[in-house]
């Protein structure tokens, strides 16, 4: 299915903080496990996580939320480019599934302030 | 009450609906020149020419401010003050009656010159940088919210104005029987105005008191608010472009083909616009957490979806009336009479270049508007393209074609340069169209809008980043050629008995001549078939990607 995703709640961010730093410490440039989801914090000018590996083919499950303004979480790779906002205030949620390995990397595409054009974090995506 | 006839079209001019209408046409060339200057810095910033952006000083801390100063120039100023003059162009002058509130009208000047002076300076300042959009809870310096909201409370005021004229003309018999086409047009841009600077205001009175710690934020409603005003003031400049238009071809062909226009079906292709223009507000927020899928499809997709209806009418109606008037001088073939269409003719290869450049940005609309595949373009450069082709190609254009009629109309003096004119027209055009379609194709990939950064390391299309340069340079010349040869009209040009010599081809109309539209009804036809592939094209180009859901 491509679909834009309709799971999005309200949520305090000091626990979603806490949700993010923790996915952070454990898989930052590490191999996340398929079961494993994965909380990304956006906030001026950063993603709460540089760098993931993830396994070609596999259910993943994302939730990305903002600590501040507006963000907009954008992947980009040779075969996928796709776009959703990152509101204050709301969690959102969505499965991904790449199916090709390759790098993938997410920018922010909705203007948050001075260093925006420097948030950036990288998807690898290995067979 | 001074006033003087024209000698075109018996139309009556009033001396003080004169210097209104140039007072607020003077402010649109300002604001046109400091957008344009601004575009220097952003498609500068935008090229990947890293010596142009050293020697320009473009950094993360300027290049939001120049696009900031580039939005609200461009989308806000120019096109409303541009705006403000045509609805009283169309209102007196096309009426032949004076402006209603003529003390009132100056006052609405006053209000939002005010206004502006506020937002350019907290721009200036650095402390409004927030774009065009100003998204909460990004915050700027309360002048910029006030100078937005006087500069809108403004204009709601001049627009009122324009209805109180064409009341007073009506009740006083200046005009027989219905409204004239171009002045139900501008009507219908009017009404839509007032939604607009009802929903601006309300927006940025909220923002101003969250501002200033009066009330909390709720960023969602206002996205959907904000979109009231930023995406129904586009449809406004839809609207005016298309009475512009209509203007256009009549003036340009000496009046014949106002008799191949069929004025009821242009009314009602008018008035349908009004009901699609509210619902087409959810198309901005498509992918927004919060919103639930039912109303993003509702009213972003099949909302925008139905304004194609009532502007590809209009797209028939005026390539249907250029070939009625050259078929019923003679021409006969199914697409003979593109050929002998007047192409140095400005208000004609204007009205042409318009039309092509709304339906290339017509076409790019759809995949943007359908919840599933604007998951790929949504805030991508592909946005840009398609409304740079929207708002400069089209009804920037269809503005400065018009200009070059209205002031030797209004001030009985000849057009500084018609030569200049007529290049204007050609260098403004292609210089969008190399930006838009270079923006396109950037966007495609995935390269983000309003965002200052080296895409080279992201994207496999970066090397065509610099023709963002070329194209812009090019169209910065045409708006600069367009300014000057305004300028230099008021300024210079000697009065003459016939100012629009050199402006305007004459048919002769045989009669009983072959008037058959066929010609433009391909034309539309054709432009449904490329929308419809581009449209199975997004859904295909989706299917290929990954799972998203």
């Amino acid at each position: 299915m491509r679909q834009v995703p309709s799971s999005a709640k309200e949520f305090d961010v000091a626990a979603y903080k806490e949700l993010a730093t923790n996915f952070s410490n454990k898989y930052n440039n590490k191999l996340v496990p398929p079961d494993i989801d994965i909380y990304i914090l956006a906030q001026q000018y950063y993603w709460s996580v540089s760098k993931i590996i993830l396994k070609e083919g596999v259910n993943y499950r994302f939730h990305v939320a903002s600590a501040d303004v507006l963000h907009g979480f954008s992947i980009v790779g040779d075969s996928a480019v796709y776009n959703i906002m990152v509101m204050p205030g709301m969690v959102y949620s969505f499965t991904m599934n790449f199916n090709k390995a390759g790098t993938y990397y997410v920018i922010c595409n909705e203007y948050c302030g001075y260093g925006h054009g420097g948030m950036r974090m990288i998807i690898e995506v290995i067979p | 009450m001074s006033s003087y006839i024209l000698s075109f079209g018996s139309l009556k001019v009033y001396n003080k609906t004169k210097h209104l209408i140039i007072a607020n046409f003077i402010m649109a060339l300002i604001s046109l020149a400091i957008g344009g200057i601004a575009a220097i810095f952003i498609a500068s910033g935008r090229s990947g020419i890293s010596s142009l952006i050293n020697i320009l000083g473009i950094s993360d801390m300027n290049y939001y401010q120049w696009l900031t100063l580039h939005g609200m120039n461009m989308l806000i100023f120019w096109i409303v003050w541009a705006e403000i003059a045509i609805l009283y162009f169309t209102s007196s002058v096309l009426l032949s009656w004076p402006i209603y509130g003529y003390r009132i009208a100056w006052f609405a000047l006053s209000i939002m010159l005010y206004g502006q002076i506020l937002v350019e300076y907290s721009i200036f300042s650095g402390n409004a940088s927030v774009l065009f959009t100003a998204y909460p809870p990004l915050a700027a310096d309360p002048l910029f919210y006030i100078g937005y909201i006087a500069f809108l409370f403004g204009a709601g005021i001049a627009v009122i104005m324009f209805f109180a004229t064409i009341y007073h003309a009506k009740v006083n018999e200046a005009y027989k029987g219905s409204l004239p086409l171009v002045t139900w047009g501008a009507a219908i841009a009017g009404i839509i105005a007032l939604t607009v600077v009802f929903q601006g205001i309300i927006t940025l009175v909220y923002t101003l008191a969250w501002r200033i710690g009066l009330t909390s934020m709720n960023v969602m409603a206002y996205r959907w608010f904000f979109w009231g005003l930023g995406h129904d003031a586009q449809y406004v400049n839809v609207v005016a472009t298309i009475a512009v238009l209509y203007a256009l071809v009549v003036l340009g062909t000496n009046l014949s083909a106002m008799k191949f226009i069929n004025e009821r079906y242009a009314k009602l292709a008018f008035a349908l616009v009004t009901l699609f223009v509210i619902p087409g507000i959810g198309h901005h927020i498509l992918v927004d957490p919060g919103f639930s899928i039912i109303l993003k499809q509702a009213s972003g997709s099949v909302g925008s979806h139905f304004l194609s209806i009532p502007t590809l009418m209009h797209a028939f109606a005026l390539a249907g009336a250029m070939e009625a008037v050259i078929r019923a001088s003679g021409h006969t073939s199914l697409f003979g009479w593109i050929k002998r269409i007047p192409w140095s003719n400005p208000a004609i290869s204007a009205t042409v270049l318009v039309l092509i450049s709304f339906a290339i940005g017509g076409i790019l609309a759809q995949p943007q508007t359908t919840l599933q595949p604007n998951l790929n373009y949504h805030n991508t450069l592909w946005v840009p393209g398609h409304f740079h082709l929207m708002i400069a190609g089209g009804t920037t254009l269809a503005f400065m074609a018009l200009s070059y009629y209205l002031f030797p109309i209004l001030t009985t003096k000849k057009l500084y340069s018609v030569k200049l004119a007529k290049i204007q027209i050609y260098t403004f055009f292609f210089g969008i169209l190399i930006l838009a379609l270079t923006m396109t194709i950037l966007g495609y990939e995935g390269d983000p809008r309003r965002t200052f950064m080296d895409p080279s390391a992201i994207l496999s299309s970066w090397y065509i980043s610099p023709l963002i340069f070329v194209g812009a340079s090019l169209a910065i010349l045409g708006g600069a050629m367009f300014i000057f040869n305004s300028i230099a009209t008021v300024l210079l040009s000697k009065s003459s008995k016939n100012p629009l010599e050199g402006l305007i081809t004459n048919y002769d109309i045989k009669e009983g001549a072959n008037i058959s539209k066929r010609g433009a009804l391909a034309l539309c036809i054709s432009i449904v078939i490329i929308l419809l592939l581009l449209y199975f094209f997004s859904f295909i180009r989706l299917a290929a990607m990954p799972e998203f859901y």
